[in-house]
Parts: C-alpha cells; sequence; structure tokens
C-alpha cells in the first residue's frame, strides 16, 4: 500500500474527522495519486504521490462530506518567475 | 510483474477515454462491433485534455446564414492556419461538424443558454464567425461517457498501453498493463485508435511545478510515441503551443474570460493586443501568446488581465464560467487574495505543449486521412494527438469519424489477424520488471526534468539551428539513460514510461524545428536565424518518421493531403 510523502507539500488536505472513508478521492483522481485501502473504514486515503497533483480538485468536487481541501503551495499563489527566463536562450 | 498477462480479443481498441476516444468508441459499438478501450486516468466521465467539464464548443450550425455554413468556414481555414494544413482531412472534419453536434444534444447535453433559452454564440480566437457556444458543459462528457457504458464497451481503467502490435504495416493491437494491479494485457485487435492526446511536461513555466500545467499533464505523448515506434508518420511537430495564464498557476480559464470582454494591459496600462491583431484580444490564441512573450521581451511586462469595464451581470457570468472548466480557479483567486471583478491579474506564459500551437485544424501530432486512418494500416488517431485538432469540438468530431473509419476497416479486413508477438511481451515486461528491481538507477523525475531544461532553453519560443542542434544532442545523449531508468512501484513504472514518451516527443519536435528553416505563427515557429514565413519555400508540412537512426524529415507541399505521403502498400491486407 501507499505511504504518505512527508517531505512534499501535499495539496489535498483530508480532515480525519468528517473523512468517511469511502474510496470515491481514490476512485476519480486522474493522475493515481490517491489511495484509499478496500474495506477498511479505520483508515484514512492516502495522497501518496502529492508533488504529481495537477490541481484540478476533481477529489474535492466529488467528495460527500467535504472533507478535502486543495492548498496552494507558495510557488503559486505568490509566485516571484521573471517570465523572460522561461522565454529560452538565444544561441547564435 | 512477471506473472500473468491476459489475452484478450476485440475488433476495435481505443487508447484514451477521452473526448475523441469515447466517440470514435460510439459508432464501433452503433455498428455492433466490440470496444475494448483502455485509460490511463479515469477519465470516461470528464475530459481527457481537461479533467472536468467544457464551457465552450466550436461548431458550424447550418442554422441558414452564410457564415453559418461549412464552406464559409473552411474557405477561412487556410488563413486560420497560417497555410499549413491538410484541407482535405479539415474538410471532412468542418463539414461533419452539424451532423456530430447534434448526434452529442441527442445524448443529453444541453447547449443552450439557460436564461437566454437558446444557444450563446460567441466570436473567439479569431475565427470569422460566432461558432463558439458559451455553455454550462459540467456534464457534457459524462453525457458522451454514459454512451460508452451504455454501448458495453469494456474500459480498462488505469490501464497503460505501453507499445502497439505492428505487422506488415498494419495494426493489431497492443500491449498494455495496469498500473494498480500489475496486470498485463495482450490485445488482439482488427483496428485501433489513438486518442491519448496532446504532450505536457514537456517544458519549464513560473510555478516551476512540472504537474502544474495548463492541459492534462498525464497526456505524455503516449500515442504519438507509440505511432512513430510503429512507423506512422506525424507531422507539424515543430510547432509548439503556449496560453496565458494567471501567474503561477497554468490552468485554462482565462480565455473564457477575454472570449467574454476582458482586456490585456501591460505594466504601462496599455492595452497593447491592437498592436499586434486588428481584432485585438479576439485574435487567435497563437496570436494572444506571442503578443505577450513580445511584451515580457520588450521589457513591457508584468502582463495583467483586466476585468474592471465589465458589467457587473458579466462579472457574475464569468465568475460562474471560471469553475467550469477548473473547478479550483474561485479558490485559487481567493487563497491569492485577488478578484479579479475589481483587481489586475498578473499574468503568465503557460509551458509549452505539442497539441495544434494556438490555432484550429491543425493539429501536431500523427498525420491522419479523411477517414482518420494513420499511415499504418488500422491505426487511427483522433482529437489533440492527430493533425486536425480543433479543441473538444475536433476531438469529437474526427473520433467520431475515425469510429466509423474503424468500422469500414473492421468490414474490409476479414483475413485472421497476426498471432501476438511473445517476443515483444516478454522484451516490454522485462523492461518494466527490470526498472521496477532498479536500485541505483536513474530516477524518472530528474530524467525528464533534464527534457524541460533543454527544452525551455532551446526548443521553446526563441529557435536558432545552433541551439537545435544542441538540444538534439543533449536529448539523444539522455536517451542512453533510458536503460537505466527506476521506478519504485507500479505507479513508478507508468512515469518512467511517460517521461520516455516525453523525451522522445521533444527529439521529434527539435528535429522538425530544425527542419523548417522558416519562421511561421508567430512564437509557435520562432526561428530568431530564419525570423520571416517564406511561402515560396515552405508552403510544406514537415513530416517526420522513425529511421535508421532516429528520427528522419520530409517535406509534403500544402497543395496536397498528407496521406499523399503514406506508403500502405507494405500492407499485409
Amino acid at each position: 500500500m501507499a505511504k504518505q510523502n512527508e517531505a512534499v507539500f501535499n495539496p489535498i488536505r483530508i480532515n480525519a474527522d468528517t473523512c468517511v472513508r469511502c474510496d470515491l478521492c481514490d476512485w476519480i483522481c486522474p493522475g493515481d495519486l490517491i489511495y484509499k485501502e478496500a474495506d477498511n473504514k479505520e483508515k484514512l486515503p492516502v495522497v501518496a504521490y502529492p508533488d504529481e497533483c495537477w490541481y484540478c480538485g476533481l477529489c474535492q468536487s466529488i467528495c460527500p462530506t467535504n472533507a478535502i481541501t486543495v492548498i496552494f503551495p507558495e510557488c503559486m499563489i505568490h509566485n516571484k518567475t521573471d517570465v523572460v527566463t522561461l522565454l529560452g536562450k538565444v544561441l547564435e | 510483474m512477471a506473472g500473468y498477462f491476459t489475452m484478450l480479443e476485440t475488433d476495435v481498441l481505443v487508447v484514451g477515454g477521452g473526448v475523441a476516444g469515447s466517440m470514435a468508441a460510439i459508432p464501433a459499438l452503433e455498428a455492433g462491433l466490440k470496444v475494448v478501450i483502455c485509460e490511463k486516468g479515469k477519465v470516461l466521465d470528464h475530459c481527457g485534455s481537461v479533467g472536468c467539464g467544457v464551457d465552450h464548443y466550436l461548431t458550424v450550425m447550418d442554422t441558414g446564414p452564410e457564415w453559418d455554413t461549412p464552406e464559409f468556414l473552411l474557405k477561412h481555414v487556410p488563413d486560420l492556419t497560417d497555410g499549413i494544413v491538410d484541407m482535405v482531412v479539415a474538410g471532412r472534419v468542418i463539414r461533419e461538424m452539424p451532423r456530430i453536434f447534434r448526434k452529442i444534444e441527442s445524448f443529453g447535453v444541453d447547449f443552450k443558454d439557460k436564461k437566454l433559452g437558446t444557444y450563446y454564440r460567441l466570436r473567439s480566437f479569431g475565427l470569422p464567425g460566432t461558432y463558439h457556444i458559451n455553455f454550462d458543459g459540467t456534464d457534457f462528457k459524462k453525457h458522451i461517457g454514459e454512451r460508452v457504458r451504455k454501448g458495453k464497451a469494456s474500459v480498462l481503467m488505469r490501464t497503460m498501453v505501453v507499445q502497439l502490435l505492428v505487422k506488415d504495416n498494419r495494426a493489431y493491437g497492443a500491449l498494455a498493463f495496469n498500473f494498480r494491479s500489475g496486470e498485463w494485457y495482450a490485445i488482439r485487435a482488427k483496428a485501433v485508435v489513438l486518442a491519448a492526446g496532446d504532450v505536457n511536461r514537456i517544458s519549464h513555466n513560473a510555478s516551476g511545478l512540472a504537474f502544474d500545467s495548463w492541459h492534462f499533464p498525464y497526456n505524455t505523448g503516449d500515442a504519438q510515441a507509440m505511432g512513430y515506434h510503429a512507423g506512422a508518420q506525424l507531422a507539424n511537430m515543430e510547432s509548439v503551443e503556449a496560453t496565458l495564464t494567471p501567474k503561477g498557476f497554468s490552468t485554462q480559464g482565462l480565455n473564457a474570460l477575454v472570449s467574454l470582454g476582458a482586456y490585456f494591459v501591460n505594466k504601462s496600462g496599455e492595452r497593447f493586443m491592437f498592436r499586434y491583431d486588428k481584432k485585438g484580444e479576439n485574435a487567435r490564441r497563437a496570436v494572444l501568446a506571442d503578443a505577450v512573450i513580445n511584451e515580457y521581451l520588450l521589457g513591457n511586462g508584468p502582463i495583467y488581465l483586466d476585468c474592471r469595464h465589465l458589467s457587473e451581470e458579466m462579472l457574475d457570468h464569468m465568475e460562474h464560467t471560471l469553475q467550469v472548466d477548473r473547478y479550483t480557479l474561485p479558490a485559487y483567486y481567493q487563497q491569492k487574495g485577488v478578484n479579479f471583478r475589481t483587481e489586475l491579474v498578473e499574468i503568465s506564459v503557460s509551458e509549452l505543449s505539442i497539441r495544434r500551437s494556438g490555432v484550429y485544424f491543425r493539429g501536431s501530432g500523427l498525420a491522419v486521412d479523411e477517414d482518420g486512418e494513420t499511415s499504418v494500416c488500422g491505426l487511427f488517431a483522433a482529437g489533440d494527438c492527430a493533425t486536425v485538432s480543433g479543441g473538444i469540438a475536433g476531438a469529437a468530431v474526427l473520433g467520431h469519424i475515425a469510429g466509423e473509419g474503424t468500422v469500414k476497416c473492421v468490414r474490409k479486413n476479414t483475413a485472421s489477424l497476426p498471432e501476438i508477438d511473445k517476443a515483444a511481451i516478454e522484451s516490454v515486461r522485462a523492461r518494466a520488471s527490470a526498472s521496477l528491481g532498479r536500485k541505483d538507477g536513474v530516477a524518472w523525475k530528474a530524467f525528464e526534468g533534464e527534457t524541460r531544461d533543454v527544452v525551455t532553453d532551446y526548443v521553446g519560443v526563441r529557435r536558432t539551428a545552433k541551439g537545435l542542434q544542441m538540444a538534439l544532442d543533449t536529448l539523444r545523449a539522455l536517451a542512453k539513460k533510458e536503460p537505466l531508468l527506476k521506478a519504485d512501484d507500479l505507479h513508478g513504472v507508468m512515469r518512467v514510461e511517460e517521461a520516455v514518451n516525453v523525451r522522445l516527443n521533444a527529439e521529434i519536435m527539435a528535429t522538425a524545428s530544425l527542419a523548417r528553416e522558416e519562421t511561421r505563427t508567430g512564437s509557435a515557429h520562432w526561428r530568431l536565424d530564419f525570423p520571416k514565413t517564406d511561402d515560396k519555400n515552405w508552403r510544406k508540412f514537415v513530416i517526420v518518421e522513425r529511421g535508421a537512426q532516429g528520427p528522419s524529415v520530409r517535406t509534403l507541399s500544402v497543395d496536397q493531403p498528407l496521406s499523399a505521403a503514406f506508403d500502405r502498400s507494405t500492407s499485409a491486407v
């Protein structure tokens, strides 16, 4: 069973108090990031590959108890990248 | 993974359950054929390119006025594509638009605006009429997916197709694996449809997060790579696409606001888009992205989206539309603390992708004929991986055409299929097992990151022969690391396959870019060493196919359809 990677920013926050341990978030995730152990009403779903999240929010949208919130990391919220650095290096 | 594998027999195998793949499955199912769909995500109820619903759909409806006829739109296609387009295939797609639109309506999709009680049709992306229906398409794909389910297609979810089975230039199936269970499938099919979408994760964007991409990051050019290995021809692969996004979040949704009346302004507050195109913000996507790239290079950045002049009613409509394309966009603005109704929103150029270079009806991918069939017999392609592409509608229409093509193909070819190539099975499975067992190999994330570095710097929006050659050398050197790639688990095996496909697509793109010695469609193919559009010498397609030493290039005049370059004489059937 996949394990949560604690060292990586996890955008998919699951509220343990309201999560009903169904597997809809696992079922819908298009990136295969969320793993919920079947037939185990104790265990929370695990966000196994948090850095592969597309921020689509399908997990949040399908959650029957609104237990999921998608949180954006600092680099997406307050982005400081100079756009010109994305436009290629000129080799003549 | 060395255990069993399952043998499946079907009439039609569809790779990808997005709009194109599902629409291809439908006519095959209606004709009573057996259909297997392999789907890497679980997107049967959602669009494969955008993951959610849709908020606009491009179609001619043939309601009476001349502009609403296929022939009128078709007349404008050479201009819309800067002359590089397969008019035979584009012609079939456009002429089929009204029929397929009505067919989708019959599935239960409601294209009408609830308040107006009729279609809310808008002019956008430089098109010569109000062809875009703006609608609440949250359930658009659910209805199409429902049709596929009702037709009793076998859908293998979380299953990645990794290799096509081809003999004597005829496709007869594919090898696939389920990355949850580790189960392998050897699928024998009379026709195969590739509908696995565009190529993403191929360059960097503002956030620097590989999976923060405008279109689906799980679309990694698998169809293009597998088609290439199978001997299929690809075209227009030099054309790259970027869009404009809120800075920090590479999401779709911004262009919808622009088509509803938002402006772009530069750091001086100038509404600059009219300097680039007389249609201003209604110009083609390629022109919009190109203009913003130029403004940044001129030092006129930051660039902002400006909605402040719009009526409360329009702003309400926009606010509602935001989350149709990307559910999390309102939450993003909220967490960012920006109110687009009253404040400027800073924008960026997204990462690059290989799709359709910001224009309609010219796709970058597998060359197809007017039945959606590639240069390999029995191998079809549709959607963002094919050479005629047009967003959701393009995927729906060409997908349906390809599906009808498979019906003809299956009925015509009654000869028995070759036995499944056991050596291919063993080789593919051994490769996967080896990556899974490797302890000190190369991580796919690092490998893929190297592809992104080189594409961003030298194959992106400012190209030179020297830079492209250096990119090719680097990408070829990177290929040598492929046998060393490691995966931590089954999910990782899928990502390894994707990373390999992304690299190959980058190499094909660099090869085609080096060949086209001109600039066309602005920064979609901007050669600093050939800065002018050269219609005298380059009204040609650049076709790439597998050669003895890697990708090889040839050209074909655009006066002919791409299928004129197909050589099916070696086909067994």
